[in-house]
């Protein structure tokens, strides 16, 4: 079950027990920060630049 | 009675995932920063071309290599994403990690000033420490 996965589910459940539910989702949201697959986008991209820069020295 | 059972089986199920998504989190950190730390390990290879400590044919050499190193970096990503996705990764983890490695062993062993070489195996030193990080947290 991914983050999304669970927010989602907890969005579904909040009107039973709303706030607990609302400081849950405040803890998880802030806990969260980037998720893995932008942190994962971003070494993508790096590696992007990596293959880019390396490509121009070996002048192809 | 039954609307505290959801509350507590939902926290239950947010805590667990809190430290499974943590851990995936953790490995694309490492692998964002392995993705780093080559960059830098290029960049510092390009200066010491270009102030003539590294001669042309073992920059080519090397700049080849790293065209193999991208891939195999995002080979690790892609893998490290299906693992957080919940799929058995880790034949496929050892055999990214492996290559990946192994393209960087290779990278110094053509560079013949000492001073280059030792400049350049410092740093992929700490490319390859968070390469072990990534395989220590998905397992």
């Amino acid at each position: 079950m991914t983050p999304e996965q669970i927010i989602q589910l907890i969005q579904l459940v909040s009107v039973l027990e709303p706030p607990v539910v609302a400081a849950v989702m405040a803890l998880l949201q802030k806990l969260q920060g980037k998720s893995t697959d932008e942190i994962l986008g971003e070494a993508d991209s790096i590696w992007d630049g990596v293959r880019a820069a390396a490509l121009k020295e070996l002048g192809k | 009675m039954k609307r505290k059972l959801v509350t507590v089986v939902m926290l239950a199920l947010i805590l667990a995932n809190l430290g499974c998504s943590d851990k995936y989190r953790k490995a694309a950190e490492a692998a964002r920063d392995f993705a780093v730390a080559v960059q830098a390990v290029q960049q510092a290879e390009i200066a010491l071309h270009s102030q003539g400590m590294v001669d042309d044919q073992e920059h080519l050499q090397f700049e080849g290599l790293l065209v193999n190193v991208a891939s195999a970096g995002k080979q690790v990503d892609s893998v490290i994403l299906q693992a957080s996705k919940g799929g058995n990764v880790e034949a496929a983890l050892d055999a990214a990690i492996q290559s990946t490695n192994s393209l960087l062993q290779d990278g110094t062993l053509h560079i013949k000033n000492p001073q280059a070489k030792a400049q350049l195996s410092a740093v992929l030193l700490g490319a390859k420490a968070l390469l072990d990080t990534i395989a220590a947290v998905i397992r």
